[in-house]
């Protein structure tokens, strides 16, 4: 009688302590889990963010002309408010691409430019 | 200097080398100075005019002073200038077909081509020329630029005989046809009228050996078509399509668009109308016209001619007022400008596909004589951009094609009393800027009058850092500081800044993301 109670306190004992670890390791691993997703939504942040950085950055190159840009043939000139008649004024378009990765992750953010420009000196009426 | 130049003119003008040159195109002899016939041309030119020799030597004496008195120094403001490095200060005009080039300079010759088929019609031709509800449209001149080929300068005309020709004007002084076409050809049976702009289209042909350049000449009559307009070869003036009409249309006028609908870089959609106001629209790829629709009937306003057509692609205002201000839509206008009683209206229209607009889609925005009433609320401005469109009737008669800079239609003007229409000193020339979207004046002085008639249009940069508008024939500045609109309300402007531009408009901006954190 003894020893069957002591065996069922050992059993008991035993499985108490199984589920206490499995509890703990669950949790544990919880953590680690939202760590990792809490880690991942900043470094996918950071890494938009530096993305954006970099293009807005081109963009303003663009702009300057101190950077090439894939140049295209795309339409004339879009609409605008105040519209020109004819060919004037002349309008090219340019794609800027920023791409930036990180581990296996990547985030590429793509603008389409407009320069609009009037030819030099003047133009006649076939506008 | 002035004086030996004058004693030299006077000397020169005694003598036959002052006088003006005067061509033509005998069929199967070829282009002959009518003024220097031999003995085959003169009979030639007798039975051509039914008459015997001495009355034909007559006629010939009487010609200079005959084409003299077609002359119109008013209707002369339509005339386009040569290209230079052709013939410096050279103005070209064409009276129905009758073409003449002239020199502000005296020392210059002036030099008439006159249409073989139109030499027995001169009586007919004044008539025509005195008839102000009629736009006698202008040649289509076509230089290197156009043509592709160096030191080349053909011209394009229609006539009231009715022919189309094309002269290769090399040399202005020795004018060579290139072609002509009239109803005696087989594949022009059905030409009734061509008192008509020509207009230059540049095919996309695959094959490099095929001349691209094609020339669309419309078919202008009172009685009713049956082949609208001729799609012909540049060089020889042979027949590569037609356009024919299955709908009942009359009286076309000689005033023809092509602009690019689907925005794609390659013309394909030509506008059309009829001389009451019925505008049609067709597409054409390579030797196809298809898909002939009306886009605009406008009979009501009872118009007698349609001066010009020319499309326009614009940010147009689609949502109204207050915080809807600022929505718009990217879409095709067109800008129509017609005769009524003489007089010009400009119709600015939406070209809106499967819809078709009548008078009563457009408003009213006639400038009033007193400008204090020019009153153009934002309640005015949100039925507006309900309507398809607004018209203005222009007080005065348009002279040259409209062009828009910056959103502000520039029009140039003249009126008279009928009687009085060639003597430039009874005529009083006008400028009209106006607010492409709704028709206001858009400076200060809603007309501005000008000292002479004015010629076509350019802008050139200023030097207080702006733009200006000069006039190419006398070199008339017409406005020093050119403003542009603004959209940020019904009235805005601004002054249109050199330094501006070049201008960047961002278009849109996508992101992608890819892959996974480990």
């Amino acid at each position: 009688m003894m020893l069957s109670s002591k065996g069922f306190i050992l059993v008991t004992t035993l499985i108490l302590v199984l589920v206490l670890s499995s509890i703990a390791f669950t949790v544990l691993f919880q953590t680690q889990l939202s760590q990792k997703m809490v880690d991942s939504a900043t470094l996918s942040f950071q890494l938009k963010q530096q993305t954006q950085i970099k293009h807005l950055q081109q963009l303003q190159q663009i702009k300057s002309g101190s950077l090439d840009s894939t140049l295209f043939e795309l339409a004339p000139c879009p609409a605008l408010y105040a519209a020109w008649s004819g060919m004037v004024p002349e309008c090219k378009w340019y794609r800027v691409n920023t791409l930036e990765r990180f581990g296996h992750h990547q985030h590429s953010v793509t603008s389409f430019l407009v320069r609009q420009s009037l030819p030099e000196g003047g133009w006649d009426g076939n506008l | 200097m002035e004086i030996y130049r004058l004693a030299l003119c006077l000397l020169l003008c005694s003598h036959q080398l002052c006088a003006d040159s005067i061509w033509s195109h005998i069929p199967g002899l070829g282009t002959v100075q009518l003024t220097e016939l031999n003995t085959e041309q003169h009979l030639l030119l007798a039975q051509h005019l039914k008459l015997n020799p001495e009355e034909t030597e007559l006629w010939l004496s009487q010609l200079p002073e005959l084409l003299d008195s077609f002359s119109c120094s008013s209707f002369e403001v339509q005339s386009q200038s040569l290209p230079a490095d052709i013939a410096p200060n050279y103005k070209v005009i064409s009276y129905a077909g009758v073409l003449k080039w002239f020199s502000d300079d005296k020392a210059k010759k002036t030099v008439w081509w006159l249409p073989w088929q139109m030499l027995p019609l001169f009586s007919e031709l004044k008539v025509v020329l005195t008839d102000l509800n009629l736009q006698l449209h202008q040649p289509l001149l076509l230089a290197e630029r156009q043509l592709g080929q160096k030191d080349q300068f053909v011209l394009i005309s229609g006539s009231f005989s009715p022919t189309y020709f094309a002269l290769l004007l090399n040399d202005p002084e020795y004018p060579e046809l290139l072609w002509t076409v009239s109803p005696s050809d087989a594949a022009f049976a059905n030409l009734t009228g061509a008192m008509a702009q020509p207009l230059l289209l540049q095919d996309h042909s695959p094959h490099p050996l095929v001349s691209p350049l094609a020339v669309l000449l419309p078919n202008t009559a009172a009685a009713e078509q049956t082949t609208l307009l001729y799609k012909v070869d540049l060089w020889t003036g042979v027949v590569q399509a037609r356009l024919d009409a299955a709908q009942n249309i009359s009286s076309l006028s000689g005033a023809l668009a092509i602009y690019d609908q689907n925005r794609d870089s390659h013309l394909d959609t030509l506008l059309l109308g009829t001389r009451e106001g019925q505008i049609w629209q067709a597409q054409i790829e390579n030797n196809q016209f298809y898909g002939l629709e009306i886009v605009a009937d406008l009979k009501e306003l009872k118009f007698s001619d349609i001066q010009f057509i020319r499309s326009v692609y614009a940010a147009v205002p689609a949502g109204g007022s207050g915080s809807d201000f600022h929505s718009r839509r990217s879409q095709w206008l067109l800008l129509l400008v017609a005769l009524q009683q003489q007089d010009s209206v400009l119709v600015v229209l939406k070209l809106q596909s499967g819809q078709s607009s009548f008078n009563s889609d457009l408003i009213n925005r006639t400038l009033p004589e007193v400008p204090e009433n020019a009153v153009f609320t934002e309640h005015d401005w949100y039925k507006l951009q309900q309507k398809h469109g607004w018209y203005s009737l222009l007080g005065g008669r348009l002279t040259q094609m409209p062009i828009v800079v910056a959103g502000v239609l520039y029009l140039s003007l003249i009126s008279s009393a009928s009687d009085q229409y060639c003597d430039l000193a009874q005529v009083t020339a006008e400028l009209l800027a106006l607010h492409l979207h709704h028709g206001s004046s858009v400076y200060r002085q809603p007309v501005l009058p000008l000292e002479k008639t004015a010629g076509a249009f350019a802008v050139t940069t200023n030097a207080k850092g702006g733009f200006a508008l000069v006039e190419t024939n006398q070199r008339q500045v017409l406005i020093e500081n050119l403003l542009e609109i603004s959209p940020d309300c019904i009235h805005c402007s601004k002054a249109m800044q050199q330094q501006s531009f070049p201008r960047w408009h961002l278009m849109g901006t996508y992101q992608n993301e890819e892959g996974a954190y480990e």
